[in-house]
């Protein structure tokens, strides 16, 4: 587009990023709106938005975005107004316009020349707006005086409380020598002597951040007092190293409207942005995060080390002061490194709100393609998830949400019919526990049916009739995880509701995940996912196998075991075990990674751990377990080719080298998904 | 990488491997260490010994003895890995002993086609005399390149590859 031309090419990249926020909380707004939410807070958000996206889009020159916006304005004017109810052509009018608010902003960065076209959408709005005209004429000006006051809703009816005790309000702008290194100090006496002299209702910073010297060299505050301006200013002035003091009488009215260009420094400090956020942040390349996150991992494995070191050195030659210096300093040193990995591992933590906030639109828009009425919830969205784990959490809860409208919830009809509320309902909640998260889909749809399933995985071929009997109903739901149940027949209601949940399994376990079901027939389906908090430094069990130590993630070890020579069987020329019931696989690790022959004539007792991972359990033979420990997954590089079995390597506290195992690759590849169902009938 | 002609210089790096004199361009080494004890990795190409740490980075070593499938021999003090940039990656590479850094003049440095050809000679951008010593200038983008060995019948290729050229410089 042309008008990107003429556009600082700064100014538009803070325009796209200011709108992407924008448009992203008008998507979550219109649809609760449409759900019944409609307060004076959500339409003055939803206007406030559309307001904001008018303003920037005509300051950078996109008219037709900044039309599309006013026609929105409008309409959500005469919401606010209480002219009309948000009603579907209504809402349907809006997140049409949203959407071409959204290819409107994507013209700016396509190469293509195309221009969208907003005329439907603006006449979509017009419609709507046909029933309440006269009304949206005639409040046009005390609309506008309404929005100045509610940005500064909080603060004026302090404001207002204070005059009714016959005291004047003053705004006191200070400004501090830049030189000056006790900027906050000032900024404390500065506040002290005010509130001395009357109320102080409002100040940028607040007492509590100067406490904390989160200061500038600027402070401006909003005084109720009896005391005239030059009792005020004489007083101030006695506080050292001044540059400036402003003191005026805050005029509501215009304070407001200086709002619009939101250059004014009142509008800027004493009421908060209208979209809402109000941490301030910074913007870091996620590498260099890595980086850091990398970094500090290793200083954890070395801190371990150290501290074993210096309980040696302690133990050699006690009561030598050095070493008692050395210990001190060591405690010292533990506790800033603890405390970097706790702020490290919070800095790449996001909520999950960041995936959660475009489903309430993605939910509405499959009801209604499906003609269902359904309800959606969201618990938990400040929830907060490693990064890396958010990622690629996405597409897996899309898959299931689109499982729980698409066959979860019955049609209206049918839900009537069964005795159930017209309107299904489906909650997305996550929390925290211990140090994992939990994130359940549950849906209060017809439910999954055990025989079908049964059926279904027979007529596949993936389980044995007699096994299928032998299943119970618990196990026969959970079956719809395996591949091949869901791909043929995708007409029928059994397998329609499998699409693809191999697949979803697969992506959490690859995030150490993992995913189960629960459903009771006509009450309902819930899928629960569980998640590490992070994937950057993970506990291990260290195991050595000719000689080599290789580490296992814990979360992939059920237990450590003791293997008798002669308690091995052979089934099919596969070495087993029984274990707890179970027959297992037993793997040797120095075998399947080609370092030893096989010898199983020795006798007696070797380590060995059971793993379980990507649905497969096994025994894995190791020379000896070395302990557990924490450690910091390193990618091995492309240069070692494909490392099956092998997620990557660690560095250990004395700098020693470990393979670290990806059980789930190590096991498949072992064992072989042939034997799929071999391991799932024997378990 | 590719040797620039108008440079009238070039800086080497020289090192043994089985009493061979080799060399590689100094632009392309990061660093020399002592031989350290090596991590190996299961299904890694046959001449990749394995993993070290390198100040918390971890590097692939490479042994040229195998590489070269010469003899195996023992490690000496004299061994070194010289961490060498390939394809933008770290890599090391152990060798019998890295002796000395040098400026050769670019004529002294023939190209592999006028000399007589071996199994190696893919690796090789040319050939420099000093004092009636030959040394050999290695590719090492062309030497670590798994792309034309990590196939499991290498030795097959391998093999080839050595009676084309053997053809080719019997045609010669």
């Amino acid at each position: 587009m042309n008008l990107a031309a003429k556009t600082k090419r700064a100014d538009l990249l803070i325009f796209l990023q200011e709108t992407d926020e924008l448009l992203q909380l008008l998507d979550e707004d219109i649809v609760k709106l449409e759900h019944g939410g409609v307060t004076p807070d959500l339409l003055n958000e939803i206007f406030r938005a559309a307001h904001t996206i008018k303003g920037s889009a005509a300051m950078i020159g996109h008219q037709r975005m900044s039309e599309l916006a006013h026609a929105m304005e409008t309409v959500l004017d005469g919401l606010r107004k209480g002219a009309h109810q948000p009603n579907t052509e209504l809402i349907d009018a809006l997140l049409a316009s949203l959407d071409t608010l959204k290819a409107l902003k994507e013209e700016l960065t396509s190469p293509q020349r195309k221009e969208v076209d907003i005329s439907l959408p603006v006449s979509m709005l017009k419609r709507t707006l046909v029933t309440t005209e006269s009304t949206v004429s005639s409040t046009k000006l005390p609309q506008e005086i309404e929005n100045k006051i509610y940005l500064n809703e909080e603060i004026k009816e302090k404001i207002q409380s204070t005059l009714k005790n016959g005291e004047r309000v003053f705004l006191i702008n200070a400004h501090i020598d830049e030189n000056s290194s006790w900027n906050a100090v000032r900024c404390f006496q500065i506040l002290t002597t005010a509130s001395k002299l009357g109320k102080v209702i409002h100040s940028v910073p607040a007492q509590k951040e100067i406490e904390e010297e989160k200061v500038s060299f600027q402070i401006t505050l909003l005084l109720a007092t009896s005391h005239d301006e030059a009792e005020l200013r004489q007083e101030i002035l006695l506080i050292p190293e001044l540059t400036d003091l402003q003191i005026t009488v805050p005029d509501l009215t215009e304070q407001t409207n200086a709002a619009d260009d939101s250059s004014s420094l009142t509008e800027n400090q004493l009421t908060q942005k209208p979209t809402g956020k109000k941490k301030q942040t910074i913007r870091i390349d996620i590498e260099r995060l890595d980086n850091l996150m990398e970094q500090i991992g290793e200083l954890v494995v070395n801190r371990n080390r150290l501290a074993q070191l210096s309980k040696l050195l302690e133990t050699k030659y006690k009561g030598d002061e050095t070493i008692d210096e050395l210990e001190k300093n060591m405690i010292q040193t533990t506790k800033v490194v603890n405390m970097l990995q706790q702020d490290i591992t919070k800095i790449r933590m996001l909520p999950l709100e960041i995936v959660f906030n475009g489903f309430p639109r993605m939910v509405r828009d499959l009801a209604r393609k499906a003609d269902k009425k359904i309800n959606f919830f969201i618990e938990g969205q400040e929830t907060e998830v490693d990064r890396s784990i958010i990622e690629h959490i996405k597409d897996p809860l899309i898959h299931l949400l689109r499982n729980a409208v698409d066959h979860g919830i019955e049609p209206p009809e049918q839900r009537t019919a069964a005795g159930k509320p017209e309107t299904g309902t489906i909650v997305l909640s996550a929390y925290h526990e211990q140090n994992h998260i939990t994130i359940t889909i549950t849906d209060d749809g017809k439910g999954l049916d055990p025989v079908s399933i049964k059926h279904a995985a027979v007529q596949k071929g993936i389980i044995s009739p007699e096994r299928a009997a032998r299943l119970s109903d618990a196990d026969a739901i959970e079956l719809i995880f395996l591949p091949g149940l869901s791909t043929a027949q995708k007409a029928t209601e059994v397998s329609g509701r499998g699409v693809g949940l191999d697949v979803v399994k697969t992506n959490i376990e690859a995030l150490r995940g993992s995913v189960t079901v629960s459903s009771e027939k006509n009450k309902g389906t819930r899928f629960t996912l569980m998640l590490p908090l992070t994937l950057a430094i993970l506990p291990a069990l260290l195991l050595e196998a000719e000689k080599t130590l290789c580490a296992i993630p814990l979360a992939d070890v059920i237990e450590a075991a003791k293997v008798r020579t002669q308690d091995l069987k052979t089934i099919r020329g596969n070495r087993v075990i029984m274990w707890r019931d179970t027959v297992l696989s037993v793997l040797d690790l120095a075998m399947i990674f080609g370092w030893r022959k096989p010898d199983y004539n020795k006798n007696g007792e070797s380590d060995a751990v059971i793993v379980k991972a990507g649905g497969l359990k096994a025994c894995l033979i190791a020379d000896s377990l070395k302990g557990q420990q924490e450690i910091v997954l390193k990618p091995l590089g492309n240069y070692l080719g494909d490392t099956r079995g092998i997620a990557g390597a660690s560095i250990l506290g004395d700098g020693n080298v470990t393979l670290v195992l990806d059980v789930a690759t190590l096991l498949s590849s072992a064992i072989g998904n042939k034997n799929y169902e071999k391991e799932y009938a024997l378990s | 990488m590719p040797a620039n002609n108008r440079i009238s210089e070039k800086h080497l790096v020289l090192f043994t491997i089985a009493g061979e004199k080799y060399a590689v361009d100094i632009n392309d080494v990061y660093e020399i260490i002592r031989t350290q004890p090596v991590t190996r990795v299961p299904k890694a190409p046959f001449f990749v010994e394995g993993i070290i740490n390198l100040r918390g980075k971890i590097v692939p070593i490479v042994d040229m003895r195998k590489r070269f499938e010469l003899p195996n021999a023992e490690q000496t003090k004299d061994s070194r890995i010289m961490v060498v940039d390939s394809n933008g990656e770290s890599i090391g590479i152990i060798v019998d002993a890295v002796t000395e850094v040098l400026r050769i003049p670019a004529d002294a440095i023939e190209p592999p086609s006028n000399i007589i050809v071996t199994s190696s000679s893919d690796y090789m951008l040319g050939i420099a005399k000093r004092d009636g010593d030959m040394i050999v200038l290695l590719d090492l983008s062309k030497v670590l390149s798994k792309d034309q060995v990590s196939s499991p019948d290498f030795e097959k290729t391998g093999q080839q590859h050595a009676e084309t050229h053997m053809t080719a410089a019997i045609g010669q």
